[in-house]
């Protein structure tokens, strides 16, 4: 009587040890699940945040006070930007870059051209953040400028600086390019903008 | 005997494992809630605050536009709105919500609880762009305007301007303004052109006001052209809350984005804040300007032996506008820019008000260029 009633307890334990072990497999996977879904959705929006941040960039570009083509008091004309003031802040033009170019790998700190955007990047870092702007003259001759490039860098254990950024979205607009010291009329230019957003 | 005992260690056993196996279970559920909960909240903060970065940018976009949005799944939250050593504070009171922003001069109430948020940007021209200021309100914040028997010009603009997505009245007489029916609005702004509707003399406010939170209630009272003073509702009384009257600082008469901006702030630590973030802008747009300036001046200064007669003389017209006639811009660009500097580390904000004489100038030389005809104007 005693060998049997214990037998039916250890039973009983192994069945709840059994429930409980099915119970919490099934949580284990349900968490695992969720937690694919979560990290797959949390790339989806920062795709999306980088995509918007990229597009946002483009247009505070496009409409800078200091580049925009003015006319005294009346509205300024839009996707226009000043040529003079361009050269400006941005004196070291720069031979446009071939499509073959490979891109540089940034073992160190890139060498900027020597830009106002680029000297006060801490206040334009609020507007720009992690991006690099080159506004790109297509006609009649190519020339382009760079004004502001700001990449996240980390430092390796070995002192090198490495790039700290995985996606770059590209965005691309057309412009024109205002000359007024062409001739007694003003002179436009064709080009366009690359903003490319780092994350 | 023995039977029973066992019996009852079995029973005992089995109820504490289930409370405890249904503890953790319920306790891992309940975790999963409250984090849920967490995260929504975040995500809602999160959203809020893209949603206001969005905002920022499109206002430089369509400028002069007034866009109205829909926060109705924030009107349990208080939004606020912060300004202080050029750095303006946004987000949900009582949440982590919240974002910092340095470039855009924000001009709005402290805070705002409504279903709909309006915003609105204005180009500030000292004399050319500057920045964008941005103005925000909501749908049921009031704005009360009193300009006496006769039509003030900017009071007119005003109302055509906000047109009807703004929560505007206009007052026809001071007895209007004794029996005012403020509505079920949140917050309530008189602007009083006269300077005669308050003064420290005429400080009892109205019944209808009093209810009110006195946070909830305050006034912008314009003594003259270009000078303004805030008061602010205690108990039954106006309290003045400037020691001496502030002064608009524009040029413009008309779409005068410096004084929308009077109207639309808090208060004259919002004002003075949010005029410096412009001002740290201008000195920024300034510097580019002078460079253009040299760059012209390089221009008409080049060999002249090359050039004809007619460009000859045009160059040297031009030149004078740029350096030698009074006022020139190289000169003024100069001025400005070195007030600009002052008025920025300037913290009674006493030195800003001294701008406006060294933009006219900036403003006189270049309409002069523009006059001239066929010289390269500055902006």
């Amino acid at each position: 009587m005693i060998a049997s009633n214990n037998k039916k307890a250890q039973l009983h334990i192994t069945e709840t040890i059994a429930v409980l072990f099915i119970f919490f497999i099934l949580v284990a996977f349900g968490l695992i699940f969720y937690a694919r879904y979560q990290q797959t959705a949390v790339q989806e929006k920062q795709e999306q945040l980088l995509a918007s941040r990229a597009m946002d960039t483009t247009v505070k570009a496009l409409f800078l006070p200091e580049l925009m083509c003015t006319k005294g008091e009346a509205e300024h004309e839009d996707n226009c930007v000043d040529l003079i003031k361009l050269t400006a802040a941005t004196p070291n033009s720069l031979p446009p870059l071939s499509p073959a170019t490979p891109e540089p790998t940034l073992s160190e700190p890139p060498i900027q051209p020597k830009s106002h955007f680029q000297d006060n990047s801490e206040y334009y870092f609020q507007l720009f953040s992690y991006s690099n702007i080159t506004f790109i003259q297509v006609y009649p001759t190519p020339q382009q400028w760079q004004i502001y490039n700001k990449q996240k860098t980390k430092k390796t254990p070995d002192g090198k600086t490495i790039k700290d950024w995985t996606r770059k979205e590209p965005t691309y607009f057309t412009i024109t390019l205002r000359d007024d010291l062409a001739g007694t009329t003003p002179q436009y230019r064709y080009g366009y903008i690359i903003v490319e957003a780092y994350s | 005997m023995a039977f029973t005992k066992k019996a009852q260690l079995e029973l005992g056993f089995n109820w504490i494992y289930m409370l405890v196996a249904g503890g953790v279970i319920l306790l891992f559920f309940v975790g999963i809630v409250v984090k849920e909960k967490f995260r929504a909240e975040e995500n809602l903060g999160q959203d809020l605050v893209r949603t206001m970065e969005s905002l920022f940018t499109g206002a430089q976009v369509s400028e002069k536009t007034k866009n109205v949005i829909d926060i109705g799944s924030l009107a349990d939250f208080t939004l606020y709105f912060d300004c202080e050593d050029q750095v303006t504070t946004y987000g949900l009171k009582e949440t982590s919500a919240r974002a910092e922003n340095i470039v855009d001069p924000i001009f709005s109430p402290n805070e705002l609880k409504a279903t709909k948020m309006i915003a609105w940007s204005l180009p500030y021209n000292f004399p050319y762009k500057v920045a964008d200021m941005l103005f925000i309100t909501s749908s049921n914040t009031k704005y009360i305007l009193y300009s006496g028997i006769t039509t003030d010009l900017f009071l007119k603009e005003f109302l055509k301007a906000t047109g009807s997505e703004f929560n505007t009245h206009q007052l026809n007489s001071e007895k209007e303004y004794q029996t005012l029916d403020p509505g079920n609005n949140f917050q309530i702004r008189i602007v009083d052109f006269t300077g005669q509707l308050i003064t420290p003399t005429k400080k009892t406010i109205p019944l209808s006001l009093q209810k009110f939170d006195n946070t909830k209630v305050s006034a912008i009272v314009f003594t003259g052209k270009n000078m303004f003073d805030y008061y602010q509702k205690q108990g039954n009384i106006w309290t003045k809350k400037t020691v001496v009257p502030l002064r608009v600082i524009s040029l413009s008469d008309e779409r005068d984005a410096a004084k929308y901006a009077a109207i639309f702030a808090q208060d004259k630590e919002m004002y003075r804040c949010s005029m410096k973030k412009a001002f740290a802008r201008m000195k920024y747009v300034t510097d580019i300007y002078q460079s253009k300036a040299k760059t012209v001046i390089d221009h008409y200064s080049q060999d002249k032996t090359k050039m004809d007669e007619f460009t000859k003389s045009t160059a040297s017209g031009c030149l004078g506008y740029y350096t030698e006639n009074e006022p020139n811009i190289q000169s003024s660009l100069d001025s400005l820019s070195n007030k600009l500097t002052g008025c920025i580390g300037d913290p009674s904000f006493s030195l800003c008000e001294g701008l406006t004489e060294a933009a006219e100038n900036v403003q006189k030389a270049n309409q002069g260029l523009s006059e001239h005809g066929d010289c390269v104007a500055l902006y």
